[in-house]
């Protein structure tokens, strides 16, 4: 390599990026020559110093004052017009234009057609056809060129040209003196849900979001048509299947359809139609053959007011087939609700409103207008992993799925929503939740129903337990025992169950009026095999019960007179995810409990997570959280918590997760008479078996010296061998459960206490000879035998604190940090959730400003961030991402890379399964002048 | 509050376009701006291109798919702007520097004596000063920091080109730095003493 070929190499190698036989023989180049070295050095330096020079901080420019707000309002302004809808979605506004421009000729051309039968000129006609098109494409299809902004009308002229033609030159369903007007009205509402919505918009995109039925997939859409309703559906059929029901709704109970498109045929089988299917304004059924149906994306406008039928094959460039009804709809508004992926004749009878799904298609978006004015818009969407509807429009937001939804499917860039916040019982097949023998999870509400009580239970049913086909185990979602009754099944006062006494999976109220009475109604007939994970509303009380779906009411009832005679009709408080079984529960979700007296609500439950333990809490007094019980003794068991974060209490403080494996922390402390044991605690589906389940324990040569345990009657109970070697034990009295505990063993003080919160559970004396233990042979053991979350554990021995432990993640092993040794001590197994420490900073150890005096390979320095509870870290080097699994950095410097640069470390938690991100803290790396020592401080 | 907070910004986009927005605009705003400001030379008209970049970003924001840094896919956008924009302008003149003579090799170390007096804000004025060609791959070497390979990406030109004009640029940024500052037009040629 001679010089000129080292030096063309420069830029390479101030990238570093030369390698090989390359690099190996410029090194050899520069080790002999004294020129070119000198010359990289400067290549070096230089880069260095222009470097430095452009990215001083006190030269960066920043946007002027007002920009942000200038340019949101722009965005804002920009996406209130419609016009400017094309940059908006630029993805959909190609699309948009071409059924513009397809529109728009074909109604010139109708135009054109009618000039040409006027002058009876063909040429003339061909002339006009030809320059009308070229024209109308023209201005049409101009922004597809250049991108600018387009407005797409049919232009007046032209059209009162077109509506004044002899209806003889056009198609049948286009006769009539008004008919363009109406073309224009459609053809201008068209365009305009084209270019005012994604949920209607045609996307060139296989990658737009729908919701798809493989049959069987019936959703309401929980709003009644009538003759000022107004429908566009944007769709797909997956499959031409005769009498099929894409979309629609029946009549008022006359079995005449209303608003309803079918697949039907004509004349043969081959060619399949749509087929609009309405009620007139005599009451009379018309059923009117449309265009093709067939495999092609359209969005079909079904308009009452004005008796229009627009059908736009978007697949096949979105041309429109227009039609005019003869006859106005029946002017009663529909008892049933409008549905998507219905069927026709062979539909099962018992699916609400008759109008059962076995269509097979896909739904893309869909909007109703009533009088003009939009009043919900149906956009796919997956919610809390269930794909439906999601409905939005004036005081309306809420989401629609299937009446079977494991038959609902769904594909494309879907929307994705968490679910509401709800807690659960888990599904039974969850053996954490009760699925075992003898375990059973329910939720007393503390309320006792009286007669003019109504309840209002939110919630979904998960699966339940195999023997729910036996009738004595139907799960019951709601329950309140009546008097003087032995069994706790048979005379349940109130009850929402999963299975009626015919034997058919539903739902049912039951109740006692106390005559020994037991009146068992069904309240809609939605099989529970297809129910799982579908949210409902029973709202019961009164004289009445109902279900209610997706704001459809499945089915009501009317509860016997004999009700509310009495007074005292209830022994037990109102349960929840009860069971007809001791051994059973109702698996379950609930959304939220509403409770109303004499219709003024009373109770407003709804779900709350306070530091890691879900529960109910009343929002018309926030004090009253109630948290899961079991039946029975010996089980601790807790809900799970999902949804939104709006349910936490906003603590959300870090705990260690113990998985029940008997995996616990060595503390390598020994703890004696003179120690202060505090553990801030709480269990989860703990539970008494055939041993005493221990929280902590040190054991001495001849037994244990300190534990805290649950014993058989299952309390928090404390145990210790005295100064005379004997065991001893003391009972707090204080039931265990899993609501977090405060335990303090104050040795030097003689006194046990344990808290919740500011509340006092216990508080013992223990004796001089309790307490006078000696050291153990063993450190102390922290872990328990069943799941346990611990938030903090602490060591005082004369008087200085010894341990100091916050649960802490360490190159993704969890375990507990103590912060007084700054020893991480893991717990195989474990996991840590949650943030932060209540009373601690949020971060622990901070990295702190460094200063680098010196470059070139093996200059590095190591920032390291510890913050309780979480799992990762995410580093930033001049907002740039440089790292996020780990909880430090590793920085090394070059010669040409020489500049300040600020790091930003980021802790990531989980919080109820989802990662958050905390408060970052950020350092300044310094770079000085060459030639002096690294410096780290 | 959380949920935000725990978003990526392209999914805070999707989700909450409102606050997406403005965060877009907290996060990426100056960065932009400062990068725009180098390579047009002109405080409105960054503004302008900082406006469309956000602007597409967040109407295509469907279409980053995170196969790159964020940050890279904005800055992909606005080149792109510019690149427009210098299509428009492509009548202005570029000074080609052939014709400047090389440094004699005389001994001294002006490289050395150059960066002592040279200070930032002639460096910078020197890259301003530069014709749009050599300006741009000099503020993405010097400021956004990247490798040949990477600038040739981000124009869209081959390496070779990209060394080409980075050599240009430099020896143009020497003789303006040696003509304000009094120093030479080029630090090659001689021996420095070790670091």
């Amino acid at each position: 390599m001679n010089c000129m070929e080292a030096r063309a190499l420069v830029e390479d190698a101030l990238d570093k990026t030369i390698a090989g036989s390359r690099k190996r023989a410029l090194d050899l180049h520069l080790s002999r020559c004294d020129s070119c070295r000198a010359f990289f050095a400067a290549e070096r330096e230089e880069h260095r110093r222009w470097f430095v020079a452009m990215n001083e901080p006190n030269a960066r420019r920043v946007l002027p004052d007002g920009f942000s707000d200038e340019f949101l309002a722009e965005m804002a302004r920009r996406k209130a017009q419609p016009q400017r809808f094309w940059f908006i979605v630029s993805k959909f506004g190609r699309m948009a234009a071409c059924i513009a421009a397809m529109l728009l000729f074909t109604l010139f051309s109708y135009a054109v057609v009618k000039v040409v039968g006027r002058s009876g000129d063909a040429s003339v006609g061909a002339e006009a056809l030809a320059e009308a098109s070229a024209e109308r494409v023209g201005e049409a299809s101009a922004p597809l060129a250049n991108g600018a902004d387009i407005v797409v009308e049919p232009e007046a002229e032209v059209l009162q040209e077109a509506s004044s033609a002899s209806s003889a030159d056009f198609p049948q369903q286009m006769k009539g003196d008004t008919i363009m007007s109406k073309v224009k009205a459609a053809a201008v509402a068209l365009m305009a849900a084209v270019v005012s919505s994604p949920a209607v918009t045609v996307a060139d995109s296989n990658g737009d979001g729908y919701i798809e039925s493989e049959g069987d997939a019936y959703i309401s859409l929980g709003h009644c048509a009538g003759p000022n309703t107004k429908m566009e559906v944007d769709f797909q059929l997956t499959e031409v299947k005769y009498d099929t029901k894409p979309f629609g709704s029946w009549g008022n109970h006359t079995a005449l359809p209303m608003f309803s498109l079918y697949i039907s045929y004509v004349n043969n089988e081959t060619d399949q139609r749509f087929s609009w299917d309405c009620t007139d304004a005599d009451g009379q059924r018309q059923a009117y053959n449309m265009d093709s149906a067939d495999l092609n994306r359209h969005i079909i406008s079904f308009d009452a007011p004005s008796r229009t039928y627009v059908s736009t094959n978007v697949t096949e460039g979105g041309e429109a087939y227009i039609h005019e009804f003869s006859k106005a709809v029946s002017n009663a508004t529909n008892s049933y609700p409008l549905a998507v992926f219905a069927r026709g004749a062979d539909r099962p009878a018992t699916l609400p409103g008759h109008f059962g799904g076995a269509t097979k298609m896909r739904v893309y978006g869909m909007k109703i207008y009533e009088s003009g004015s939009l009043v919900k818009t149906y956009t796919p969407c997956l919610k809390g992993g269930i794909p439906g509807l999601k409905v939005t429009g004036p005081g309306v937001d809420t989401f629609v799925t299937g009446i079977d939804v494991s038959k609902v499917k769904y594909g494309g860039d879907i929307l994705v929503e968490k679910d509401d916040p709800y807690i659960s019982t888990g599904d039974y097949n969850d053996v954490t939740k009760g699925a075992e023998a003898g375990k059973c999870i329910y939720l007393n509400t503390g309320y006792t129903v009286k007669p003019t009580t109504r309840v209002e239970l939110d919630f979904a049913p998960l699966t339940p337990s195999p023997s729910v086909a036996a009738y004595n185990h139907a799960p019951e979602f709601m329950c309140a025992k009546g008097p003087a009754r032995s069994s706790p099944r048979a005379d349940n006062l109130l009850e929402i169950v999963g299975r009626t006494s015919t034997g058919n999976l539903g739902y049912k109220v039951g109740y006692s009026d106390y005559h020994d009475f037991i009146e068992k109604l069904n309240i809609g007939s939605v099989p529970m095999t297809t129910a799982y994970g579908i949210r409902r509303t029973v709202s019961a009380g009164g004289h009445s019960i109902s279900l209610i779906t997706a704001g459809f009411t499945n089915g009501t009832d009317t509860i016997s007179a004999n009700w509310g005679v009495e007074t005292d009709l209830t022994t037990t408080p109102l349960y929840l995810c009860t069971a007809n079984v001791g051994n059973d529960f109702a698996p379950m979700k609930i959304y939220g409990l509403k409770i109303y007296e004499s219709d003024a609500l009373v109770k407003d439950f709804r779900p709350i997570v306070t530091n890691g333990v879900a529960g109910l809490v009343d929002a018309l007094n926030p004090s009253d959280i109630r948290y899961a019980s079991s039946y029975g003794s010996g089980y601790a068991l807790t809900f799970a918590a999902g949804g939104n974060h709006a349910c936490t209490d906003g603590s959300d403080e870090a705990y260690l997760e113990f998985d029940g494996s008997n995996a616990r922390i060595d503390s390598g402390v020994v703890v004696t008479k003179d120690s202060v044991i505090e553990a801030d605690f709480a269990l989860a589906n703990a539970k008494y078996s055939n041993a005493q389940q221990v929280m902590f324990v040190q054991n001495g040569s001849d037994g244990v010296l300190a534990s805290l345990y649950m014993n058989s009657e299952f309390k928090y109970s404390y145990q210790f061998r005295d100064f005379t070697g004997a065991a001893n034990g003391i009972n707090s009295g204080v039931l265990a459960s899993n609501e977090r505990r405060q335990f303090k063993l104050d040795g030097p003080n003689a006194r046990m206490t344990i808290k919740c919160g500011d509340e006092v559970l216990c508080n013992q004396t223990i004796t001089e000879g309790e307490r006078t233990y000696t050291g153990g042979s063993t450190t102390l053991k922290i872990g328990p035998d069943s799941t346990m979350r611990l938030y903090g554990f602490k060591v005082t021995t004369n008087g200085s604190v010894v341990r100091d432990f916050v649960p802490y993640v360490m190159n993704g092993v969890a375990g507990l940090y103590d912060v007084c040794g700054e020893r991480f001590y893991p717990l195989p197994g474990g996991k840590v959730r949650g943030r932060g420490s209540k009373g601690r900073d949020e971060f622990l150890s901070k990295p702190k400003h460094v200063l680098i005096t010196r470059y070139g390979a093996g200059s590095t320095a190591t920032l390291r961030c510890v913050a309780p509870g979480a799992l990762r870290y995410e580093w930033r080097e001049d907002n740039v991402l440089m790292d996020e699994t780990s909880d430090s950095l590793t920085l090394s410097w070059v010669q040409n890379k020489p500049h300040t640069r600020t790091y930003k470390a980021t802790p990531i938690y989980e919080v109820l399964g989802e990662t958050v991100k905390g408060e970052s803290v950020e350092t300044r790396i310094d770079f000085a002048m060459l030639g002096t020592s690294i410096i780290i401080r | 509050m959380t949920e935000k907070r725990g978003m990526d910004i392209e999914e805070e986009i999707k989700a909450h376009p409102e606050s997406g927005a403005k965060r877009l605009v907290a996060e990426y705003g100056d960065r932009l701006y400062d990068t725009a400001v180098r390579l047009c030379v002109d405080e409105s008209l960054a503004r302008d291109l900082v406006s469309r970049t956000l602007q597409r970003a967040i109407e295509r924001i469907g279409l980053f798919r995170g196969s790159s840094r964020f940050y890279t896919w904005l800055y992909t956008i606005l080149v792109n702007f510019w690149r427009m924009e210098l299509r428009k302008r492509k009548s202005e003149h570029v000074v080609f520097t052939d014709e400047l003579p090389d440094r004699p090799d005389d001994g001294a170390d002006p490289a050395e004596a150059l960066a002592a007096k040279a200070d930032a804000e002639e460096i910078r004025a020197a890259v301003e000063s530069l014709p749009l060609h050599y300006r741009s791959v000099t503020v993405f070497r010097y400021f956004e920091d990247m490798s040949v390979p990477e600038i040739a990406d981000v124009l869209g030109v081959p390496e070779g080109t990209v060394k080409f004009r980075l050599h240009k640029a430099k020896k143009m940024m020497r003789r303006r730095l040696a003509q304000t500052i009094g120093g030479d037009d080029t630090s090659k040629g001689e021996e420095r003493k070790e670091q």
